[in-house]
């Protein structure tokens, strides 16, 4: 019986298919390398999904996020938990394709969560650190936070310069004769002159820490400091969207970040973020909001003699149901109704 | 005919291959210097005068020299045959002459005075097209804390003598950037930093100082949002930066200038990641700051043809300038 010969592909085919492969091994291997120090990062930087008991009944947003942001004032400098000095709700409504940033002002006066004391917002995190200060968000606003985010200061220069620095305008000449030196530094009270010149410039991670904390000789105060802080987040989205840096760049950014930043947002989680931006990224409307003074907040006194933001209930309750629904709009007049300690 | 052991063996080396290399690119340090001048593009009756990494360089069409080495100097203007910059420090800025091989020749601006509470900024320093006066910005009262003072001086070379000239209300963002008209020497711009009343956003417009009338007059408004002026070498076209709605980059536009008639026939000519445009001693051309795809910002040059940009040429590649330094543009006379 005669043998039927085997059909050999082409010389030419033979040598494409063994180049391919070669192309997709050496990849699948950078990827490997990639993945696993994104794992490494994820184990020192994810802390538990905090469970926390909602003091209000929270209303069901479907098909929409909550990611708090949080930022504190140092992550060595006292021992306990440190202030929040900023919070920021960033909500992605995914059917309207929105992404709303609500800065809340630290000197918010609210009431504090399971206890029956009154205080600045950014005091929260000190009762029981991050589960406090979500908490005191979801009971003021009404709203669930599903995910939060939390960086130090050195957190914050490292993933600045990990990025390779980030091009910012600055709004206005920002001035300081206060700014505090507590990096690096054994006192936790130095200050320096700080001198930033207005408009566009390209700022390292320790500039962009200083334009973003500063508040002193802001004429607007920490509203200011809060109004640069979403500015530098916009940036920064901006500046990964358009930097040269590449997958390639992952490995050592991620080092860079390891342990500074604190967050149960998984890599699941953040490539469905990152795929709902990217692919609707022409259609998102993003809107900033704050509680301005004048329109939504006074500055005014605690009883204990505190300077302190507070919130107009009608003005501030209509904003958050501008953002957020009927139901937080609801929770959050409630809430400020209610407050206590307040100077006459 | 390969072995299919062989094929293995391979793919795993491929693999590895990759991984390590993975591995090594992360070790990588991104943290590098390597600025290159592209003098030769730079227009033949151009003098540039920049700071990289705290040192002064000038450059022409045909050389590269750096004035000062481990000098923190950044926002340099030249003078009758030196160079001036500020020297900023962490908590005070000076302002201090050089001459042509980087010597220091004296202080012009002494804003150390050793003791924290008293020690002065002075930025945006400016020299007219007689080289006897310089404008700057500094704090007008360093005792009134919180309250964004910066204010508008005048340093006279010739009587050794400063002048305030124009101050910020308390309500405002302070002053910046001031620019001489090269023709008109009692016309001098600058940008007034402001907040809407309503919302208290930040905004800056274009400020026209009369030495005449000491009086200060706004060119654009509120609703511009615009910084960073340069005029031309016969004070008669202005360029500026305008805050786009989007709160993270700007546009660059090109216009007449008159200084009794103001800003007219105005024409955007680009949008994007823009700072410090300047005129160039040829007629339409132009240098500015852009970041091109860098994290920070190299030098360009281009040419305005039928209101729009061509011939766009980099003057600096590679790495960016380091140091968010305005640059100063002199005319080489032959």
């Amino acid at each position: 019986m005669p043998q039927t010969e085997k059909k050999s592909l082409p010389l030419i085919v033979r040598i494409i298919i063994c180049v391919l492969a070669a192309v997709i091994f050496y990849i699948f291997g950078y990827s490997l390398y990639i993945l696993t120090r994104v794992q490494q990062f994820v184990a020192t930087s994810t802390t538990q999904k905090i469970a926390v008991t909602p003091p209000v009944n929270l209303p069901n947003l479907s098909n929409q996020t909550n990611i708090l942001l949080l930022g504190s004032d140092n992550d060595q400098k006292f021992t306990g938990n440190p202030l929040t000095q900023t919070m920021m709700i960033v909500h992605i409504d995914y059917t309207k394709k929105e992404i709303d940033m609500f800065s809340i002002p630290r000197d918010l006066w609210v009431k504090m969560p399971n206890l029956n004391t009154y205080g600045k917002i950014d005091q929260a995190a000190e009762y029981n650190g991050i589960p406090s200060a979500i908490a005191v968000v979801e009971q003021t606003f009404g709203i669930p936070i599903n995910h939060y985010a939390w960086v130090g200061l050195y957190g914050f220069i490292k993933s600045i310069d990990a990025i390779g620095g980030v091009n910012i305008d600055a709004v206005h000449p920002v001035l300081d004769n206060a700014y505090p030196t507590d990096i690096g530094s054994n006192n936790p009270y130095g200050v320096q002159r700080l001198d930033i010149q207005a408009g566009m410039q390209h700022m390292d991670g320790q500039e962009a820490l200083q334009y973003v904390r500063s508040r002193h000789e802001d004429l607007i105060g920490d509203f200011g400091r809060t109004q640069r802080q979403r500015q530098l987040l916009l940036t920064l989205k901006q500046t990964l969207l358009q930097s040269k840096s590449s997958l390639l760049d992952v490995p050592q950014i991620f080092d860079s970040l390891k342990g500074q930043i604190k967050t149960d947002i998984d890599p699941l989680i953040a490539m469905q973020l990152a795929t709902f931006y990217i692919t609707n990224k022409s259609t998102i409307q993003q809107k900033q909001y704050t509680l301005t003074p004048g329109e939504y907040s006074q500055v005014g006194n605690s009883t204990d003699g505190q300077s302190i933001v507070i919130a107009d209930p009608n003005t501030s309750s209509q904003l958050v149901g501008k953002i957020f629904g009927a139901k937080a709009q609801e929770i959050t007049l409630q809430s400020l109704l209610n407050e206590k300690g307040i100077q006459p | 005919m390969i072995k299919k052991r062989t094929l293995i063996l391979l793919a795993i080396v491929f693999l590895l291959v990759g991984y390590f290399q993975a591995a090594n690119h992360s070790k990588k340090n991104t943290v590098q210097n390597t600025v290159q001048f592209a003098n030769t593009e730079i227009e033949p009756n151009d003098k540039i005068t920049l700071s990289n990494l705290g040192d002064i360089y000038e450059l022409t069409s045909k050389n590269i020299t750096q004035i000062t080495t481990n000098t923190s100097l950044i926002e340099p203007i030249t003078m009758d045959k030196n160079i001036a910059a500020v020297y900023k420090q962490n908590n005070y800025s000076s302002l201090i002459e050089y001459d042509s091989s980087g010597k220091m020749i004296k202080t012009l601006f002494d804003g150390n005075a050793n003791k924290i509470d008293n020690m002065l900024w002075v930025s945006d320093p400016a020299i007219d097209s007689t080289k006897t006066k310089i404008a700057y910005v500094s704090d007008q009262n360093r005792i009134s804390t919180n309250i964004p003072d910066n204010a508008l001086f005048i340093l006279d070379l010739n009587k050794n003598k400063t002048t305030l000239v124009a101050s910020p209300d308390h309500y405002s963002g302070g002053i910046a950037h001031p620019v001489w008209d090269p023709i008109d020497q009692t016309i001098l711009l600058y940008d007034y930093y402001q907040y809407t009343s309503s919302t208290l956003e930040p905004y800056s417009t274009i400020m026209e100082y009369d030495f005449q009338t000491d009086n200060s007059f706004p060119l654009t408004t509120d609703k511009q949002n615009v910084l960073q002026e340069a005029l031309s070498p016969d004070g008669k076209k202005i360029l500026y930066l305008q805050r786009n709605s989007n709160g993270l980059d700007v546009s660059l536009y090109y216009a007449d200038f008159s200084a009794d008639n103001g800003i007219s026939n105005t024409v955007k000519l680009t949008s994007g990641d823009y700072a410090y445009p300047e005129f160039s001693n040829t007629l339409d051309y132009i240098y500015y700051l852009s970041a091109d795809a860098n994290q920070g910002y190299n030098l360009f040059k281009a040419k305005i043809v039928n209101n729009k940009l061509t011939a766009i040429t980099p003057i600096t590649t590679g790495d960016s300038l380091q140091g968010n330094s305005s640059y100063w543009i002199d005319e080489i006379t032959q």
